[in-house]
């Protein structure tokens, strides 16, 4: 199934695409939704000692230890603290060909929707915050913009880990 | 003639006096005879015999020394006896000079004899002792012991040479020589015995026969020498020479003795002793005894006329004495009889006087002490009438009477006088005041009017004031009532309020609630957004297929977005009703307290108003007091007005009394008597416009008076007694 939605998903045949639609610290990211396992509610986290930054902690989700993932280390994005529309939303991917179930915070999950992936935009080259191998590109949705999150790089462990935003931007 | 106790007592022992002191003249002089006698007795006649028995010792004495003087070996032993017979002499002297004087003549004359004797005696003594101080015996018995015998043994010692040398020369005869010698020495030894004989011989004869063979011895012994010399021829010359020179110094020896035993003075004086001296001894001892006896005989006749004397002098004194008895005896029962009777008399006066008999009779006949003493007695009971007679008239009353001391020793008399005075006075005094009592009593009377007067004005002003309290109370207690009922509405008003409050909490409960509820249906919301979401994402993974379930869960997403928007308006709006029904509450619990403050006051109010209230009836009460107060002033007055006339009808009835003792001759009409007192009012009434006050405590106030208000007096049960 996964198979299929990634054959769904390749650039040859992609006209439209369902995406997830989450936002971080103000700004909106989407994700393929074929990639999404389910969207929850916080899970009170377990923290792994002396484990990578990349992936500090694991989560149990129904019975499976699941290690969560805050990629915004990664983009950059100042971490903010957790409300009412805070979510965990769980990701199935291949990762080194392994089926691996993948847990990210989003600040909140806002829709699913349906855009055309060839009218997406490359970001721009100057001024970018977030480092271009993550992002695939960038769509239009209802005027606002809506940055498609590539989530073989974003969630490869072997990337180098971006230096600690929450020291430089708190 | 007045014939007093004194004379009679004086007579009578001056009588008794001169018997007794003939009895003592008599008495004194017997004494003194005999006291004479006594005198003579013991100090001449006894005196006198003691001398002459005392003369004999040493007359005894004088003649054994003058025996120890011739007796006497050594010449300081014989001067010691001389000595002792002068001291015998001059004692003898002494005792006679003591006793001449005592000594009657015919006894002097004895005693003359004594003298002589004993002179003649002295005289003797005097030649013995020259005698004696020859003392020739001795010294030829002293020569012969001391001389003789060594010189008769030199002559042996030398006779015995001689014989020894004899026998040495064959030449001499010595048969011859040995008898001559012999004959020497038998010579010799008679030679010395009638030396010895001669010295001791007691009589001449004897001494010169004693004399005579010792010559003859002598000249045998030298015609025996002589042959010796001639036997001897030219031999042993020597030792014949030592034998015939010895031989030559004890016939100088022999003559010196004989020389000596020839003038025997010892002898001669022993004989004057012995011979010549006792007779005169024996003469001079019965001299004094003879003197003895007749001093002893005067003794015995003085004592004879001594007892007579006493016998004499007795019988004269026992004389004088009866007579000075019987004159004693008889004056003293005249002089006591007559006392008695007289005394008795007196007494039996004394006794009528000291129980008030005035009238007795005091004459008396004698003209002695006891005379005078009834007269005494007789002017005591005049004065004592005197006295009597001014007392009588003070009991009548008659104080004009003039009581005069007598004496200033005269108690009665000045106690009369001082009685008399104070009487005066006190009745002056007691006339005086008994007008200022009547006077007093008219002006307490007027005062006891006006103090009742007062009394009744006193008892409308009490009126008034219960009116006005009267009043006041009821003010007082609406004040009261409306307080109590200001207080109940407080209490409800405080107790709706906390229900308020309590209503408001409840609310604010309720809202509470439903802001809970509230949340609960946004969670609801919530979770179903998320379902709604997920379920999207279920069917966009679906793709094709999933279309129309994404169209119902987009649906479901919105439907929960509005629930979820609709809830939170609620809550919203809850919050705010909650915000304001908490305020509500809490307004209404600061009202409480204030609203409880309030009736506590009130309450305080109301409780200030019944202190009031009993305070009120308190000045009623006291009021009511102070009427009843008044009515007994009242009632006093009228009583004091009573007391006050009986004290003028008192004050009456003393000047009557003392009217009874006059003062002057003239008395003096008395003051009329004082004008009537004004009737007493008797119980105090008619003070116009008030009512009577009644003399007992009667009822204060008649119901219904026009001043009056009615006090409430029966209400006392719901005050505290303080």
């Amino acid at each position: 199934m996964n198979g299929g939605a990634r054959i769904a998903g390749t650039p040859a045949s992609r006209s439209s695409e369902m995406l997830l639609l989450f936002s971080l610290s103000g700004e909106t990211f989407g994700i393929t939704v074929s990639n999404v396992s389910e969207v929850l509610d916080p899970i009170p986290p377990t923290e792994i000692p002396n484990a990578d930054p990349f992936a500090a902690a694991v989560v149990n989700v129904r019975g499976a230890i699941v290690p969560l993932i805050d990629i915004r280390r990664r983009l950059r994005i100042r971490v903010t603290t957790e409300d009412g529309d805070t979510r965990i939303v769980v990701l199935d991917l291949p990762i080194g060909g392994v089926p691996t179930k993948i847990a990210m915070i989003a600040d909140a999950v806002t829709k699913v929707i349906e855009t055309d992936l060839g009218a997406l935009e490359p970001i721009p080259e100057l001024g970018a915050r977030w480092p271009k191998k993550f992002v695939e590109g960038v769509a239009r949705h209802d005027g606002d913009l809506v940055v498609l999150l590539d989530p073989q790089t974003l969630f490869d462990p072997d990337e180098p880990t971006a230096p600690d935003m929450q020291e430089t931007t708190t | 003639m007045r014939l007093s106790i004194k004379t009679k007592l004086g007579g009578a022992f001056g009588a008794i006096l001169l018997l007794l002191s003939a009895l003592v003249y008599v008495a004194i002089s017997s004494l003194s005879q005999t006291n004479a006698t006594v005198d003579r007795l013991v100090d001449e006649s006894a005196e006198a015999v003691r001398l002459a028995a005392a003369i004999r010792e040493p007359v005894a004495l004088v003649f054994a020394n003058a025996r120890g003087v011739v007796m006497s070996d050594t010449p300081e032993l014989l001067e010691r006896r001389y000595e002792a017979s002068e001291e015998n002499f001059a004692e003898i002297r002494a005792l006679e000079a003591e006793l001449e004087p005592l000594l009657a003549p015919q006894e002097a004359e004895t005693l003359a004899r004594f003298r002589e004797s004993w002179e003649t005696l002295e005289a003797h003594l005097e030649e013995v002792h020259t005698l004696t101080q020859d003392n020739s015996n001795v010294r030829a018995r002293n020569l012969a012991f001391e001389r003789l015998t060594p010189l008769a043994e030199n002559i042996g010692a030398a006779i015995d040479a001689l014989d020894a040398r004899v026998a040495s020369i064959p030449a001499i005869d010595r048969e011859a020589v040995l008898q001559i010698e012999l004959k020497v020495m038998d010579d010799l030894r008679d030679i010395e015995t009638m030396l010895l004989s001669t010295i001791l011989a007691q009589t001449d004869e004897d001494m010169e026969r004693f004399m005579a063979e010792a010559a003859t011895s002598l000249a045998e012994a030298e015609t025996a020498l002589d042959d010796l010399q001639a036997a001897l021829g030219s031999y042993a010359s020597r030792e014949l020479e030592a034998v015939l020179s010895a031989w030559g110094e004890l016939a100088a020896l022999s003559g010196e003795i004989k020389t000596l035993a020839t003038e025997r003075t010892n002898l001669i004086a022993w004989d004057i002793v012995e011979t010549t001296s006792q007779p005169v001894r024996l003469e001079a001892t019965a001299a004094i005894n003879e003197l003895s006896d007749s001093l002893k005989a005067d003794m015995a006749a003085a004592k004879a006329a001594a007892a007579a004397a006493y016998g004499t002098s007795r019988s004269v004194l026992i004389g004088v004495a009866v007579t000075a008895l019987l004159v004693g005896l008889s004056a003293a029962a005249w002089i006591s009889l007559s006392i008695s009777r007289g005394l008795g008399r007196a007494v039996d006066v004394a006794r009528k006087v000291s129980i008030g008999d005035l009238d007795v009779d005091t004459r008396h006949s004698a003209r002695d002490e006891i005379g005078d003493l009834l007269r005494a007695m007789g002017e005591m009971t005049g004065t004592l009438g005197k006295m009597s007679a001014v007392a009588e008239a003070i009991s009548r009353g008659d104080l004009t009477v003039e009581a005069r001391r007598r004496s200033d020793a005269d108690a009665l008399g000045i106690a009369f006088e001082r009685m008399l005075r104070k009487l005066r006075e006190v009745v002056r005094d007691a006339d005086r005041s008994s007008d200022g009592v009547a006077e007093g009593a008219n002006a307490m009377s007027a005062a006891a009017e006006q103090l009742s007067q007062g009394a009744t004005e006193q008892a409308a002003a009490a009126q008034q004031a219960s009116s006005a309290m009267e009043e006041m109370v009821a003010n007082i207690r609406q004040s009261a009532d409306n307080a109590s009922q200001t207080e109940k509405i407080a209490t409800q008003s405080a107790e709706e309020a906390t229900k308020s409050g309590q209503a408001v909490a409840d609310a604010v409960k309720a809202m509470r609630t439903i802001a809970e509820k509230i949340n609960i249906i946004q969670e609801i919301a919530r979770q179903t957004d998320l379902l709604a979401l997920n379920a999207a994402v279920e069917a966009a993974r679906a793709g094709q297929h999933g279309k129309g379930f994404a169209v119902v869960a987009s649906e479901v997403r919105k439907l929960a977005e509005r629930s979820q928007q609709a809830a939170q308006e609620i809550g919203e709006l809850s919050s705010t009703t909650l915000e304001v029904s908490t305020r509500a509450g809490e307004m209404l619990q600061a009202l409480v307290p204030s609203i409880r403050r309030t009736s506590d006051l009130v309450e305080e109010i109301s409780a200030a108003t019944q202190e009031q209230n009993t305070g009120a009836e308190q000045i009623n009460q006291a009021i009511r007091e102070l009427d009843a107060v008044i009515q007994q002033n009242a009632a006093s007055s009228t009583e004091a007005a009573s007391v006050s006339a009986e004290l003028a009808t008192q004050s009456d009835e003393l000047r009557k009394v003392i009217g009874f003792f006059h003062l002057e001759a003239a008395t003096k009409p008395r003051n009329s008597p004082q004008a009537p007192l004004p009737a007493s009012s008797g119980p105090i009434d008619a003070v116009p416009g008030t009512r009577t006050i009644p003399k007992a405590k009667s009822a204060l106030i008649p119901n219904g008076h026009a001043d009056g208000v009615e006090l409430d007096l029966g209400s006392d049960a719901e005050f505290e007694a303080y």
